[in-house]
């Protein structure tokens, strides 16, 4: 099972990242936009988390690439200790340009060193994933998101977020537990005619 | 590492015909030296010494065993800070006097003036013959016998004992694209000079491996990233990563580093 990293290694690791690229590619600058759990444990909603999702770039260049497997072999992380799934799984079912203007929005930056900076999401950003993420039966991210403790207008954007996607009945029917575990009626936010 | 690197080049170079004294690489026990792999490791590592003046002199003697073209991959497909390295210490005077077929590779812009050429011809004249030179060297022996091309490298290195490789790997180590080497190795085969698992058809005196090659340019890469950096982990993975199969030269400049 990977291990889990709370927010100091995370930055440990990005800073071993930094390092690597900028012998490596002196002349280069990265930068990386963090969502879900790393996004998480970076802005302080959660303790640890075992990768670090990325928004962007939604296609890892060669030197990331590699850098990201050497600190691996380093610090004997899993391969995919940073990755692109949520990126990959986004564009499969929804093309980036069409994402609500709130997935550029940032919440918050840190300055790793010269060559890399990294992007945590915004708020809402990060709640409508969480949300598209739970079901019930994949408890973690209803916990992640009472943590993030979601305003009722929040909650509301992001259902609306996951209904864009998909607004199977199975759908709703998950959304109404889960929500129900984060203490929202899913009837109340989204009345059944949708408006 | 640096001055260790410098001190072996010296001795690959005495195979080549340099007066350094030190005693040279005895290939049978030690593995062959691939020519275009000295050539760029003596470049990317030169400091001011004298061999800013024979390697000029070395390559006007030599020019018509040196594969350019294998030169030009390697120097292609080196990292880019490393590039400009080679370019950098190429930028002295001495180096305006080499043929233009060398300089086109680098860009070389120097002018050249009488001073350079005195020089560069004093120091040809302490150069070894042709003909010791191909005693001490498989790789330029048969680029006397077969002609200046990857053909003759190809079958240089088939000397190597239980060489086992696909003609791809055999590209990659010889800096060649995997056509050109597959045509060849067809050609071997069909002559007889190699059997159906590309080794010599009949025995020969076998040599031991690599001495210094292509691989041995990517590992000394890697060992000069190492020492910029500051992290210990990262340093120890980079030595871990390391393949010195085809690399007797870098297993031993690593010996001290990882």
């Amino acid at each position: 099972m990977p291990q889990e990293l709370n927010r100091e290694e995370i930055i440990e690791n990005l800073r071993l990242l930094s390092e690597w690229l900028g012998v490596k590619y002196p002349a280069e600058a990265f930068e990386l936009t963090v969502v879900g759990g790393a996004a998480m444990a970076l802005a302080g909603f959660k303790d640890q988390t075992k990768d670090i999702d990325l928004l962007r770039p939604a296609r890892l260049p060669v030197p990331l690439k590699d850098g990201i497997t050497h600190v691996s072999r380093a610090k004997r992380l899993p391969p995919e200790w940073i990755n692109t799934n949520a990126a990959n799984v986004l564009r499969k079912v929804k093309p980036l340009k069409g994402l609500p203007d709130y997935f550029s929005e940032i919440s918050q930056t840190i300055v790793i060193s010269g060559n890399l900076r990294i992007n945590v999401i915004g708020r809402q950003a990060l709640i409508s994933l969480k949300l598209w993420a739970a079901t019930p039966s994949h408890a973690k991210h209803t916990t992640d998101i009472k943590n993030l403790q979601p305003a009722r207008q929040e909650i509301s954007e992001a259902v609306r977020f996951v209904l864009s996607i998909d607004n199977s009945e199975l759908r709703k029917d998950d959304l109404r537990i889960v929500l129900r575990e984060a203490g929202f009626d899913f009837d109340e936010l989204i009345p059944p005619d949708g408006e | 590492m640096e001055n260790k690197a410098n001190q072996m080049l010296r001795r690959a170079w005495v195979n080549m015909g340099l007066p350094f004294a030190v005693p040279m690489v005895d290939e049978k026990r030690e593995g062959i030296i691939d020519v275009e792999a000295l050539l760029i490791l003596t470049i990317l590592l030169m400091k001011q010494d004298r061999i800013v003046t024979d390697l000029p002199a070395w390559i006007i003697r030599f020019k018509d065993l040196i594969n350019h073209q294998k030169l030009k991959t390697m120097v292609k497909a080196s990292p880019e800070k490393y590039q400009k390295t080679i370019i950098e210490n190429l930028n002295q005077d001495p180096f305006a006097a080499t043929p233009d077929a060398f300089k086109r590779i680098f860009n070389l812009q120097k002018v050249l003036t009488n001073r350079i050429t005195e020089t560069i011809e004093m120091r040809t004249s302490k150069l070894n013959s042709l003909e010791n030179v191909a005693q001490s060297s498989i790789m330029l022996k048969n680029r006397l016998l077969y002609g200046t091309g990857f053909r003759a490298d190809l079958i240089a290195i088939t000397h190597i004992k239980n060489l086992t490789m696909n003609g791809k790997q055999l590209a990659h180590l010889l800096c060649s694209n995997s056509s050109t080497i597959s045509r060849i190795l067809n050609d071997l085969r069909a002559s007889q000079f190699l059997n159906r698992d590309n080794e010599r058809a009949t025995p020969t005196n076998p040599y031991p491996g690599m001495f210094l090659s292509t691989q041995t340019i990517w590992n000394m890469y890697e060992m000069l990233d190492a020492e910029e950096l500051q992290s210990d982990e990262l340093r120890k993975a980079t030595y871990e990563n390391l393949t010195f199969k085809h690399d007797k030269f870098g297993k031993q400049i690593a010996k001290g580093g990882g």
